[in-house]
């Protein structure tokens, strides 16, 4: 099971459909929202680790989770949709920023925690909280930087998305 | 397929990939075939452990029907009074405990209760001085720190008064509301039972002004010091360890890795893994440093049956958990298991005249957790759930 789906991990990076430029006005929001649900959800449980640890502020039941801490859980998706729709070098940066923070993040905040206290959860903790800090930084800087490479860096609502208005001026 | 959505199908399956290779493996132990059977008149006195049921109905439970009976029949076989003794492993009432007498809860909340009483209101039970000590759970704290959680366990400590004054059941909250413990209870000459609150500690009631934590280690730290030649034994809703859900063994996969991280990084309080289980364990480990360890740490919490040995120079002699009473929650094999099954049931202990302790773990299939509503009719589910109860492990404690 597992190799097979790793199998086909490697093969979809080298799927060989091109997309038309209107499919990708659609696809790169979806993808932005879909990458920033899991995003969101990274970040968010970095912000209950951060508190549990360092506020002792702790799950118990579902009603801890309406909190501050899981506005990520929109705010992330939102924030995908926007490098999606601002293009193709956006949405790649955000991606590959927001991975790679996550996984030198993670690696950072277990190494912290490893080497600042003895506790088995500390590696575990620091790992968390690293990995939604790296996260959000790697994927902001990255997305925003390659977001003025695009070719219109002006963000190009697709169709179904706009809203016409129009005002009378005298 | 542009690359952003190969690298998104990617990340994906190689998550999947990864939650994959990080699911508990459950323990198979079998079934013991000679199971030694106790002579009532060698037996000095017998303490059953049963936790979480506080979704148990009577008429609903073959485990508390069969934990009834046993009660009675040890009752009737033994020759002193005050020599058996129930204790309730906390979470008495699901979800939230016991609800004050004027809330739309309370008939089913006290509804459960009673029939927990009414495992040591039989006719042998009460002429013979059965007693139950109902410990406190994280449910029965109604979730609640502070006054809210603390007013949820008074309920309870003054319903099982009511309780005590009506059907002549010896039942009580122990220790009392609030004050974490521990709870001194002498059983025959062989064992002292030390009582914790532990959800006081975790939901930190200490912050109520009543107690505070140095109070109570220092309090059992006195107790086992008096404690002369008899055996310790500490219990309490949370156990030392255990290796259910609340022990850190979870299933990455069910959950997409987010309840197994933060299991791990310390952030669900009611696992072991969190900051103040963690300095429960610890101020509780500096005791036995001192003291020597107890030989046996009893808890409920986890949905399942388990017995550890110690692994180290600071653990209990044995790790007890008996937490199925009317849950179940998965278990995985761990280092110093003796035994471990997620099945519906309680354990026996039998306390022998010249000092003898064995634990008998009773267990029925989990298709019997609750009769409610069976497929074959109510009645043909309790018998055969009834019939199914058989000692699953047993193990020579001293």
């Amino acid at each position: 099971m597992k190799r097979f789906l790793v199998l086909v991990a490697a093969g979809s990076l080298f799927a060989t459909s091109t997309p038309t430029a209107a499919d990708a006005q659609w696809q790169n929001p979806v993808i932005g929202a879909g990458i920033g649900v899991a995003g969101g959800a990274v970040i968010t449980m970095s912000a209950v680790v951060f508190r549990a640890r360092f506020q002792r502020e702790y799950i118990d039941s579902t009603d801890d989770l309406i909190h501050w801490q899981s506005l990520p859980m929109i705010l992330t998706p939102a924030v995908g949709v926007v490098f999606g729709l601002a293009g193709q070098e956006a949405l790649m940066g955000s991606i590959i920023g927001s991975s790679s923070g996550l996984l030198i993040g993670a690696a950072v905040g277990a190494g912290t925690g490893w080497l600042l206290s003895t506790e088995q959860e500390a590696p575990w903790g620091g790992g968390m909280i690293g990995a939604g800090l790296g996260m959000t930084v790697g994927g902001l800087t990255l997305g925003l930087s390659r977001w003025a490479d695009d070719e219109d860096p002006n963000i190009s609502f697709p169709g179904f998305m706009r809203v016409s208005m129009s005002v009378p001026v005298q | 397929m542009n690359m952003a959505s190969r690298i998104s199908a990617a990340l994906l399956i190689l998550w999947m990939a990864a939650a994959a290779a990080c699911a508990p493996v459950p323990p198979e132990f079998p079934i013991p075939e000679n199971v030694p059977v106790p002579d009532p008149a060698e037996v000095e006195s017998v303490l059953f452990l049963v936790g979480d049921a506080g979704d148990a109905r009577m008429e609903h439970s073959p485990i508390l029907q069969r934990l009834r009976d046993d009660v009675e029949g040890w009752s009737e076989r033994l020759e002193q009074d005050s020599t058996v003794v129930v204790l309730y492993l906390g979470d008495i009432v699901y979800p939230l405990g016991l609800h004050p007498p004027d809330a739309p809860e309370f008939p089913s909340d006290s509804a459960i209760v009673m029939d927990q009483v009414a495992v040591v209101a039989g006719p042998a039970a009460v002429s013979r001085s059965a007693r139950a000590y109902f410990l406190a759970g994280n449910h029965d704290w109604g979730l609640e720190e502070e006054w809210a959680g603390f007013d949820r366990l008074t309920n309870l400590a003054n319903f099982l008064a009511a309780a005590n004054a009506t059907r002549g059941a010896n039942v009580a909250v122990a220790p009392d509301p609030g004050t974490g413990g521990p709870h001194v209870v002498d059983v025959g000459r062989h064992l002292r039972l030390l009582l914790l609150d532990t959800a006081w500690w975790i939901l930190d009631g200490g912050q109520l002004g009543l107690d505070d934590r140095p109070e109570v280690l220092s309090r059992i730290r006195e107790a086992m010091r008096q404690a002369g030649g008899r055996e310790i034994m500490v219990a309490a809703h949370h156990p030392f360890r255990s290796a259910g859900p609340h022990g850190g063994e979870v299933s990455f996969w069910r959950t997409l890795g987010i309840r197994y991280l933060l299991t791990q990084s310390g952030a669900v309080l009611q696992d072991i893994t969190s900051v103040p289980y963690r300095e429960l364990e610890a101020g509780l480990r500096s005791i036995f440093a001192s003291e020597g360890s107890p030989l046996a740490f009893v808890g409920g919490h986890e949905h399942s049956l388990q017995l550890f040995e110690a692994l180290e120079s600071t653990d209990p002699a044995y790790t007890l958990v008996s937490g199925s009473g009317s849950k179940l929650s998965s278990i995985a094999e761990q280092p110093g298991m003796l035994f471990g099954k997620s099945a519906p049931g309680y354990m026996r202990l039998i306390v022998e005249k010249d000092g003898g302790m064995t634990v008998f773990v009773e267990a029925t299939g989990a298709e019997y957790l609750s009769c409610e509503g069976a497929a074959e009719g109510e009645a043909v589910c309790m018998e055969e759930g009834m019939a199914a109860v058989q000692t699953v492990h047993f193990e020579s404690l001293r």
